[in-house]
């Protein structure tokens, strides 16, 4: 058996599912949205569409660089170390001043955090 | 004839060794398998149902999922309720965030082990532990060094006691929330070949590291959870293979018993109850359990368990589970589970000392056994 994802894709699709599951999502994410989540010490980057209630993950294999996410097609990105991500929303905030967070739209982060809420 | 009890005066009435309006019932929570199967099924929470429980603000967290344990609750609590009435469930406050050890190269939970999130070719998610981190003295030392990484969350508690109070008001179904216990916490970090050698060849080294997780976030935690004033306290400490111990019963007595004795005390010098889980084979250490005065053991698989004479031998000690998960209540027919669980209580509940419930977390029994199983609890548990 191969799974499917592993790592930060992995808790990113259970936080999906999860809503998914209890026919939630698309109470959470009436709007379509496309958002990009990159692990910068643990790559590949994925990229998260949510539309009608359900969702798609695709993971960015090619993605290397967290400069080359202005050129992507999405309506929000994130990206970050894992250290940063661990240390919460004030980890977050923290790193957004610092710099060491990129991020596009705030609403990314409501995304992250809506997913993370759920698992 | 006793007068109708609420869910809490029947689970401390029977902890307290006396005998309840009826035998109450427990459900530990599911995994990600058993959600999507009862939501799938007839069963599953409606739109109504979830209004309501997210109004409540209860929790649908896998694997405690309290939203489907407050689905089995009668109409008068829930609408579309199933009335077949779950009286307690688990739960575990966030134990902290990971962090990275150099020496690992990797991040690890406060035990030192690590868990891993896998979604399987079906599209399921799966989380679980996949073995220790701290392998070697250095590891181990760079882990004691991390200090300010262990503390508890104090505000994560709190939040968690706030769910305990609604479910206990709105659904009248108690949660018993807790922690890990210390010999868990230890070979989830260090692996269990460590803690037998280290037991046999360097008896002061364990003892060290299990004394530093007890007074690093074990203690903190418990008094933390103690502090919201619980009635029941329920605590994770996997002692048992399906024959016998996971270790020497003596190596138990040494290094773990101790510790446990603590967490009862503290348990206990707030006037609330202490229950175990512990899978396995736990029969060389019943007598310990009397000792340092646990009031319910939980899991109890009964292939692995002799529990009538538990009942006999032990009448201070409720039972807590005994309801075979992985196969009775897996591939029985629901008559079947209903006939089963009949049997149980007539040899385990007559006496009171029995809280009855499935021996570990919902994974992928169909939903129409679980639900046969809580309706025979009723039907059958009356005194």
């Amino acid at each position: 058996m191969c799974p499917l994802y592993e790592g930060f894709p992995a808790i990113v699709y259970s936080g999906l599912w999860t809503l998914k599951v209890y026919r939630k999502l698309e109470k959470s994410f009436p709007k379509p949205i496309k958002v990009i989540f990159f692990l910068t010490d643990a790559p590949p980057a994925f990229s998260v569409k949510i539309e009608n209630g359900d969702f798609e993950i695709e993971i960015l294999n090619d993605l290397n660089d967290p400069q080359d996410l202005d050129g992507l097609e999405c309506d929000g990105y994130i990206a970050l170390p894992t250290e940063i991500l661990y240390g919460g929303v004030e980890g977050i905030k923290k790193g957004i001043g610092e710099e060491t967070v990129k991020l596009k739209n705030f609403e990314t982060l409501a995304i992250l955090g809506k997913l993370f809420a759920s698992v | 004839m006793v007068e109708k009890m609420s869910a809490l005066e029947r689970i401390l009435t029977v902890l307290e060794g006396n005998i309840p309006d009826r035998v109450p019932s427990f459900c530990l929570g599911g995994d990600f398998d058993f959600v999507e199967k009862f939501m799938k099924s007839p069963y599953a929470l409606t739109d109504e149902d979830m209004k309501q429980l997210d109004k409540d603000k209860i929790s649908f967290r896998i694997p405690t999922m309290h939203a489907v344990i407050a689905k089995f609750c009668p109409p008068d609590r829930l609408p579309a309720g199933i009335d077949a009435k779950i009286d307690m469930c688990w739960q575990l406050p966030n134990m902290g965030l990971p962090f990275k050890l150099d020496t690992v190269n990797d991040y690890v939970t406060n035990s030192g082990g690590y868990y891993k999130v896998v979604i399987r070719d079906e599209g399921i998610p799966h989380w679980w532990y996949a073995g220790p981190a701290l392998l070697t003295k250095e590891k181990i030392e760079e882990y004691w060094s991390k200090t300010n990484n262990l503390r508890p969350d104090e505000s994560s508690v709190r939040s968690f006691a706030k769910t305990r109070k609604t479910m206990l008001n709105k659904y009248d179904i108690v949660v018993a929330q807790g922690e890990p216990g210390p010999f868990e916490n230890c070979v989830f970090g260090i692996g269990l070949a460590n803690f037998a050698r280290f037991a046999r060849k360097d008896p002061s080294y364990l003892q060290q590291h299990i004394e530093f997780q007890w007074e690093t976030f074990e203690e903190p935690m418990l008094k933390m959870i103690m502090r919201t004033n619980p009635d029941v306290v329920m605590c994770g400490d996997d002692y048992g293979y399906n024959t016998g111990l996971q270790m020497n019963v003596k190596t138990w007595r040494k290094f773990i018993k101790p510790i446990l004795a603590n967490y009862v005390k503290i348990v206990h010098d707030e006037g609330a109850k202490f229950i175990l889980h512990s899978c396995g084979n736990l029969h060389e250490i019943f007598p310990d359990f009397v000792e340092i005065g646990i009031d319910g053991v939980e899991s109890l698989k009964p292939k692995s368990n002799d529990l009538k004479m538990y009942r006999e031998k032990y009448p201070e000690i409720t039972l807590v589970g005994t309801i075979d998960d992985s196969e009775m209540l897996n591939l029985e027919t629901p008559e079947g589970v209903r006939t089963s669980i009949k049997k149980s209580i007539d040899t385990l509940g007559k006496k009171g000392g029995y809280i009855p419930g499935p021996t570990n977390f919902l994974l992928d029994q169909p939903p129409e056994n679980i639900v046969a199983c809580y309706k025979a609890i009723q039907e059958f548990g009356g005194y």
